[in-house]
């Protein structure tokens, strides 16, 4: 199995572990202490650690969706510290970690235009550089421990609003061991007009990875923020379990886009979740390419009149793989709207769901939400279902849902061969067609690797 | 007609012993069975029986209308036979109505379903419709209005167990006042049933100022050579615009309101093959509109 999947992965290198402080294996009251000691955290954030840990453990783990049986929780390390102290330019940092960073392209995209590269390596962030503009404007990116720090009354304020512990096992599980994430603040009226982003990197063998983002965009003011994982091959299997809080205020509007490729052995369970207030705009772009399991479902609280919510998702699974995904958008205030577009591709017994919510409250009148989820099933070992759930209460509202599940026409692949394709670039070109509504809406180069990455998953299995 | 049976379970299993092992172990109900080649064009009406046994043969054909509420079938289908079901349920005078209805389906049968819900009870409705055997074909419509605080809880499964297999669906639903509606509707396709075609839509009218739906539409596919496996579902009210239109052409709100919802569902009326039960179906759904109109 480890073979198979590091021939194919291109991304499958891996620096020798050279680590300042790792937690012993395992979960207990213990090591949260320890964590929350080594990060020299306020008395509130212990507490809160502490807390949700009682929630994790009394709470069971998901009786519906995919197969989590392979995850040991007692295997997992909680806490990898990399390097004592955050370096704040490129050179500061170590070489090997600079290494691991320059193969993914870290610094060709930043030359482009990148306003800040928050990468996280393991569980600490070790590089931050937010370009001096933003800095100006009042604009706050930083790593959520640093956050912690400087600007305790704001991350109080806002922390676990959004998903508190309570919500399902694994935010509780990531509220007591959380690491890492980001933290962004951008004031009243401040439009962001270069995309904010962070790489997240799973390095050291079984070790978890529990960043905590919490996005806070004030009124009126606008933010696109990237998060682009790639993770080294392992055979042990590892968990992602991430939180991610926003809070998007009136007329502000805040665009998440991911893009997960995680090696395919993590466990990659994520709570994303955002509120909207009054006339303001959320969108989640998400693409799914990597990873063992995936239960991720961004979902939208709707909570402002006129508030609008977008959910854009490509998933892709192939063998071995199992991604449950979808999202969620809540109505409870009227005049509100939402758009959800799902496209997944099966193939090599890949197998995609789609598990989606819309919620139409009683008060939410003039409501509309449309949902469309598409997929293609590359070869006859691979599956996709669909678990759409609909919940209306207001009859002054407009709904519709639309799925369909097909594979790539054989006219299509034979028109394109006439024109001298090959099987492989026929097949990419449909899939890049299918899927183009989505990648379109990624920044230029996010978008190149995303076809490329598909382009890489079909090398090898078809023709 | 020659070779037709239509017996209690019991006395079937005295008569006929061997011929009900197969498929129940029921005691109390009714027994229907078909022969081979026989076409019975009239249709098969009843009105109360708690559990129907349906086996037909090879290439006979039977239409069965039941209106009562609480129906329990299983049908066996037969290679090349025809069935033709209709459900008219209304005027329940139980509280509750829980009906289970299964459809087996062998090569190059046809299964034919119409369901009318306007009981003013409980519904639960739970249907499969299973696709054996090659070139297996069914088409389910149905037509549910609510009113007052009246519930209902559907779940229809279309089971794709082989090749060439049709399933098509169509659902349209009318719920007033404070009703609640909760709909789910699954398609499963196994790897053996290539070149499916699968289609589910449920359309929901909400005209209660309190009235709330859950629709669930389910897909599992795991195979990729289909002819079409695609879901819609669509929920919404009346388009002020019509309601207006018809009003400036001197319509009355109550009048204007109980045409658009006859237009609404007139689609499947339509596909009523039956042209009395048409009627009949036509007359049930203007009674159950005109009432707190």
């Amino acid at each position: 199995m480890s073979n198979e999947i590091s021939t194919n992965y291109r991304y499958g290198f891996r620096d020798p572990e050279d680590y300042v402080f790792k937690t012993k294996k395992g979960l207990s009251k213990e090591v949260i202490e320890e964590i929350s000691w080594m990060k020299m955290e306020p008395e509130w954030m212990r507490v809160f650690r502490l807390k949700a840990y009682e929630i994790f453990i009394s709470k069971p783990m998901p009786s519906w969706g995919p197969n989590l049986s392979g995850l040991d929780f007692d295997e997992i390390y909680y806490y990898i510290k990399p390097v004592e102290k955050e370096g704040h330019s490129w050179e500061d940092i170590p070489s090997y970690i600079r290494n691991t960073f320059e193969k993914l392209g870290i610094p060709e995209a930043e030359k482009k235009y990148l306003a800040g590269v928050s990468a996280q390596y393991e569980s600490e962030s070790v590089y931050h550089n937010l370009k001096k503009q933003w800095e100006k404007q009042g604009v706050i990116f930083v790593d959520t421990d640093t956050a912690i720090r400087e600007y305790p009354d704001l991350v109080r304020e806002y922390i676990g609003t959004v998903v508190p512990p309570q919500d399902n096992k694994f935010a509780a599980l990531n509220s007591a061991v959380w690491s890492g994430g980001s933290f962004i603040y951008v004031p009243k009226g401040v439009y962001v007009d270069i995309p904010l982003q962070a790489y997240f990197r799973i390095n050291a063998q079984n070790a978890g990875q529990f960043e905590r983002t919490l996005i806070i965009a004030d009124e009126g003011s606008y933010l696109h923020y990237i998060e682009g994982c790639t993770a080294p091959i392992y055979s042990s299997s590892s968990l992602h379990s991430a939180v991610v809080e926003i809070i998007v205020k009136k007329g502000a509007r805040v665009r998440y886009s991911t893009v997960q490729n995680w090696s395919n052995n993590v466990y990659n369970l994520v709570t994303k979740r955002a509120f909207a207030y009054e006339d303001s705009i959320m969108e989640w772009v998400d693409g799914n390419l990597g990873s063992k399991v995936s239960m991720k479902y961004p979902s939208v609280y709707l909570y402002g009149k006129g508030a609008r919510a977008e959910l854009l998702s490509i998933a892709f699974a192939g063998k071995g793989q199992h991604q449950d995904v979808g999202g969620k958008v809540l109505h409870f205030v009227p005049y509100t709207s939402s758009n959800i577009v799902s496209k997944s591709i099966s193939k090599d017994s890949g197998h995609n769901s789609y598990r989606g919510l819309v919620y139409i409250g009683p008060e939410a009148e003039g409501s509309r939400c449309s949902v469309r989820c598409d997929t293609l099933i590359l070869d006859e070992y691979s599956r996709s279902d669909t678990y759409p759930y609909m919940k209306v209460r207001n009859r002054n509202v407009s709904l519709s849902h639309e799925a369909s599940v097909s594979k790539i026409g054989e006219e299509q692949l034979f028109y394109l061969r006439s024109r001298g394709l090959d099987e492989i670039e026929a097949n990419a070109m449909v899939i890049r067609g299918f899927i183009e509504p989505i990648t379109k809406e990624f920044p230029m180069e996010y978008a190149v690797e995303l076809n490329r990455l598909i382009k890489i998953q079909l090398e090898g299995t078809i023709g | 007609m020659e070779g037709v049976i239509s017996l209690s379970l019991k006395e079937a299993r005295n008569c006929y012993p061997g011929l009900l092992e197969r498929y129940t172990k029921k005691d109390i109900g009714v027994f229907i069975y078909v022969p081979k080649d026989i076409k019975i064009r009239m249709p098969y009406i009843t009105s109360r029986n708690p559990y129907t046994l349906i086996i037909m043969e090879p290439d006979s054909e039977l239409t069965y209308v039941s209106e009562n509420d609480s129906v329990s079938v299983e049908a066996y289908i037969g290679p090349g036979a025809h069935l033709y079901f209709l459900n008219l349920s209304r005027d329940s005078k139980d509280i509750y109505t829980d009906s289970n209805l299964s459809f087996f389906l062998k090569k190059s049968s046809i299964c034919d379903l119409f369901f009318l819900d306007l009981a003013k009870n409980r519904v639960k409705r739970d249907v499969k419709v299973s696709l054996l055997e090659e070139d297996a074909t069914s088409n389910i419509r149905g037509i549910y209005i609510l009113e007052g605080n009246e519930l209902l809880q559907y779940h229809i499964l279309q089971e794709h167990k082989a090749p060439f297999t049709t399933s098509n669906l169509v659902y349209k639903g009318i719920l007033k006042d404070d009703t609640k509606g909760l709909f789910k509707g699954e398609i499963t396709i196994e790897k053996e049933a290539v070149q499916s075609d699968a289609y589910q839509a449920n359309y929901t009218l909400i005209l209660g100022e309190n009235a709330s739906i859950d629709t669930i539409p389910i897909l599992e596919i795991k195979n990729n050579d289909l002819k079409r496996c695609t879901h819609g579902a669509t929920v919404g009210q009346i388009d002020e615009d019509i309601l207006f239109y018809m009003k400036s052409r001197g319509l009355e709100d109550k009048e204007a309101l109980k045409l658009i919802s006859i237009g609404f569902l007139e689609e499947i009326i339509e596909d009523i093959s039956s042209e009395s039960i048409k009627l009949k179906v036509l007359k049930y759904i203007e009674e159950k509109l005109e009432v707190n109109n």
